[in-house]
């Protein structure tokens, strides 16, 4: 193994290999009508999304999974379909809050935003920190000194944090 | 019977206050005496509220329905060990149950410490009966389990009204997992307080070295480990009993639980900057604050009506009475600290921004930003409508879209950081540490490619679990290697002894290495399928490679249910390879009969069948309808829980002492220096 990483050919084309083949990534293909209604809520109360229902013969899931149905036959496009839900059951209908308006759109990105900026700041305040270290000073003592020291740790060796 | 429990209720709150008050007294006195009395007072209100809920069990089992909690969470024909369970089955009872779990953390801690921290633990006492004093504040005054049923003519109360049985327990807590879940979750969340109150008594104390975090450490990852115990069961349970063909529904009650759970690790983890540099000290007093707040704001979500939630207990003025304890415990927590900032300064400084502190540090940042985010969903709907007067719903879709990334992320790091040396990682060391799992890891990610997989999360997870699986395979064979080499022991031999002598870093891996599994788990969801079908004797349906047939449906009853099952063969290749009893059940309660759906579920690592008989269609019940699952991985979430409270358990044992060493000191440091890679 140890020759096989310092060749690094190997290693490298595996690496080239995957970074290559990540393009051909996306959104699997799903059953359409599990996709919409998965974005659309069940109004029984049971809090699931629509597909997700498990009520036995539960009032709300059963007719809206038959109009889900119907409107993607009649050839809506899936946001034609959201808009449907939502005109005739209200914006609770959504699984998840639109993607439009100063609220919302904040919503959705809040946490990322957090994230980036947490990490640009975090990673700045490190550096300060470093360049704040002094340097250490050339060792002026005999390292002979130690070697006891090293011999009796190595004796008790077990892996520290 | 009730009036014992009420009395015991009475006289806690009483023992409450004066334990709180002689433990002030005594330091401000300089009066040990006092001191121990308080000491004795918390250890008798553990006394007192065992009584209360010993009481609230004789009531449930003698199903004396002149008390409206038991009228209305039991009935006379739940098994005995379902009565049990009940006291955590309503509002009033848990809350109870909440509070006898703090009392007996309590006592425990006073107890371990009556000889130790002298200092600091009548405050550490004084904390924790705070916490106490208001909840049983709350089962006096606000939610009191005793209180009777009354029967009233007009707005005249003529007396007690005892109906002849009770409304009984929710069909879907009559299960054995609701009998243990519930309990892990309170122990978790109640556990938090114990840290919260030794952070506290460090911070009036000025005492705020490595003592008060030595003190709890154990504490801590105990009730951490305790409360992802719990949550994983609430998940087996949902998997197991709700039959929606998933575990994890991103629930406001399930958030509840998930948030104090991050904080808490994100402590784990940073206390160890803290032990080993001095550093990150006001940060940990922060995470400990957050996690005991998020602790108690998950009973208050639960309990406010602030949020919808299948799983939250009734609409009640209680919330009102958390949020007030919350602004408190919050406003008085963080005023100690911003007073005590001075005595709380470094000892060190981060050496490298590529180093195992700094790695720490942007764990800690993920952790939080999972659990802001986790919190921002849950409120979201509550924001929505108080900001923009629009009503919306925060389910999976958001979730899954914010928190999965998030979620990668942080696998990501739980491989990166325990290959960093600390204060800085050398070039040299990077690529050492790292070359294998990156190309396990792109190795298994174009295997995934070539094998269709095109998920990109799922994809995504998959690749960071090998590299993760990976780097923690390395450190073990590393490190037993370096041992076997060293003490002539068997590598086996090596692997448990390297574990025993250092369990916190191997015990560690191993949650780490479990987390993985889980993450295996979670990326399953990704190519779930399922089918619904009605069919009669006879009938087969056909979904991927397997082939389901409808053998018979009989009747099934127990004590306090009746209903019907199916016999389904599950055949793939030809072969069959199990009988499935998918079922639904009617279970008795007064005014009405709830039906609940049996899931049958034949688990493999590989992938389960997940059936659900959802009722009869046709009047004679020889025809049903039913809805079926293909959940890939799903039993790696279950391992993987397993494996992660395998790690914690091992993290809390202590080190095993160095044997006498068998080396050979000829070959011995040699091999160590090319096992060994921590700086």
């Amino acid at each position: 193994m140890r020759s096989f990483i310092a060749g690094g050919r190997v290693y490298n084309w595996i690496v080239l290999a995957t970074l290559l083949l990540i393009p051909l990534l996306g959104q699997a293909d799903t059953d359409r009508e599990k996709f919409v209604g998965s974005h659309l809520m069940c109004i029984c109360g049971c809090q699931q999304v629509l597909t997700e229902c498990n009520h036995i013969h539960c009032p709300s899931s059963v007719p809206m999974r038959a109009e889900l149905k119907e409107k993607l036959a009649a050839g809506l496009s899936d946001d034609q379909v959201y808009a449907a839900f939502v005109g005739k059951y209200g914006t609770k209908v959504m699984a998840a809050p639109p993607f439009k308006g100063a609220f919302y759109i904040t919503s959705w990105l809040l946490s990322g935003v957090v994230l980036i900026t947490g990490a640009v700041l975090l990673v700045l305040y490190l550096r300060r920190l470093k360049s704040a270290v002094p340097k250490p000073a050339p060792a002026a003592v005999d390292p002979s000194k130690f070697d006891k020291e090293i011999e009796d740790e190595l004796h008790n060796f077990t892996p520290e944090d | 019977m009730g009036q014992v429990g009420q009395f015991a209720l009475a006289l806690a709150f009483v023992v409450t206050i004066y334990s709180i008050a002689s433990s002030l007294l005594g330091i401000r006195l300089r009066n040990d005496k006092l001191i121990a009395s308080g000491r004795n007072a918390a250890v008798c209100v553990f006394a007192l509220i065992t009584t209360a809920i010993g009481t609230l069990a004789y009531l449930f089992l003698t199903s004396d329905f002149a008390y409206s909690y038991i009228a209305e969470h039991s009935n006379r024909d739940l098994p005995n060990y379902f009565k049990i369970s009940s006291i955590w089955g309503g509002q009033e009872g848990s809350l109870l149950f909440w509070g006898w779990l703090l009392t007996i953390y309590t006592a425990l801690v006073v107890i371990q410490n009556r000889k130790k921290h002298t200092a600091m633990m009548p405050y550490v006492t004084s904390v924790l009966m705070g916490t106490s004093l208001f909840f049983t504040s709350m089962h006096l005054f606000v939610a009191n389990p005793f209180k009777l049923n009354a029967a009233a003519v007009g707005t005249q109360v003529m007396g007690v009204f005892s109906p002849a049985d009770g409304q009984g327990l929710n069909p879907l807590l009559q299960d054995p997992m609701m009998v243990i879940h519930p309990p892990m979750l309170y122990l978790g969340f109640v556990g938090l307080v114990v840290p919260f109150a030794f952070a506290m008594a460090a911070l009036i104390t000025r005492q705020l070295g490595d003592t008060w975090i030595r003190t709890t450490r154990r504490w801590t990852m105990a009730a951490w480990g305790i409360l992802g115990t719990g949550i994983l069961l609430g998940g087996f349970w949902a998997y197991h009993t709700l039959g929606w063909g998933g575990y994890w529904a991103w629930d406001p009650v399930e958030n509840a639980s998930l948030m104090p759970w991050l904080i808490g690790t994100a402590f784990l983890h940073s206390v160890m900057v803290q032990e080993k540099k001095g550093m990150l000290k006001v940060w940990n007093i922060v995470l400990v604050i957050m996690a005991y707040i998020m602790a108690v704001f998950g009973t208050f979500l639960t309990r406010s009506g602030v949020v919808n939630s299948v799983h939250a207990f009734a609409k009640s003025p209680i919330g009102g009475y958390f949020l007030a304890f919350i602004v408190m415990a919050l406003s008085a927590s963080f005023y100690l600290l911003i007073d005590r900032l001075p005595y709380l300064k470094n000892e060190d400084q981060m050496g490298s921004v590529v180093s195992r502190e700094s790695s720490f540090l942007f764990n800690n940042l993920i952790l939080l930003v999972a659990c802001f985010s986790v919190l921002l969903g849950t409120m979201l709907p509550s924001l929505s409508d108080w900001i923009t007067g629009n009503k919306i719903t925060v389910s999976k879709p958001f979730f899954d879209a914010v928190d999965v990334p998030i979620a990668i992320f942080l696998l990501f790091l739980t491989g990166v950081g325990p290959l960093l040396a600390w204060r800085k990682a050398s070039t040299n060391s990077l690529k050492r540490n790292f070359m294998i799992p990156i190309a396990v890891a792109c190795a298994t990610g174009g295997v995934l490619l070539i094998m269709g997989v095109r998920h990109f999360y799922a994809w995504s997870a998959l690749v960071m679990s090998a590299f993760v699986g990976t780097s923690i395979i390395r450190e073990f064979y590393k490190g037993a290697r370096a041992r076997a080499t060293g003490t002539g022991e068997n590598f086996f031999e090596s692997v448990v002894n390297l574990t025993l002598r250092n369990t916190r870093r191997y015990g560690g891996y191993i949650a780490h290495f479990g987390f993985v599994l889980l993450f295996i788990g979670w990326s399953g969801q990704a190519f779930t399928s399922d089918s619904e079908f009605e069919a009669g004797i006879g009938d087969t349906f056909q979904i991927h490679n397997f082939t389901l047939r409808v053998d018979g449906f009989e009747p099934v009853s127990g004590q306090n249910y009746t209903g019907d099952r199916v016999v389904v063969g599950l055949y793939k290749g030809g072969a069959k390879v199990a009988n499935m009893f998918p079922g639904r059940r009617n279970y008795k309660g007064t005014g009405e009969q709830q039906a609940t759906s049996e899931i049958a579920i034949r688990e493999t690592l590989l992938e389960d069948v997940y059936l659900v008989f959802q009722g009869g269609v046709d009047d004679a019940g020889k025809r049903g309808a039913f809805h079926v699952y293909i959940n890939p991985l799903v039993a790696w979430v279950w391992i993987g829980g397993v494996v992660l409270g395998l790690g914690t358990i091992i993290a809390l044992l202590p080190n095993k002492k160095a044997a006498p060493s068998r080396r050979k000191k000829e070959h011995g440091a040699e091999a160590i220096q090319e096992g060994t890679t921590v700086a």
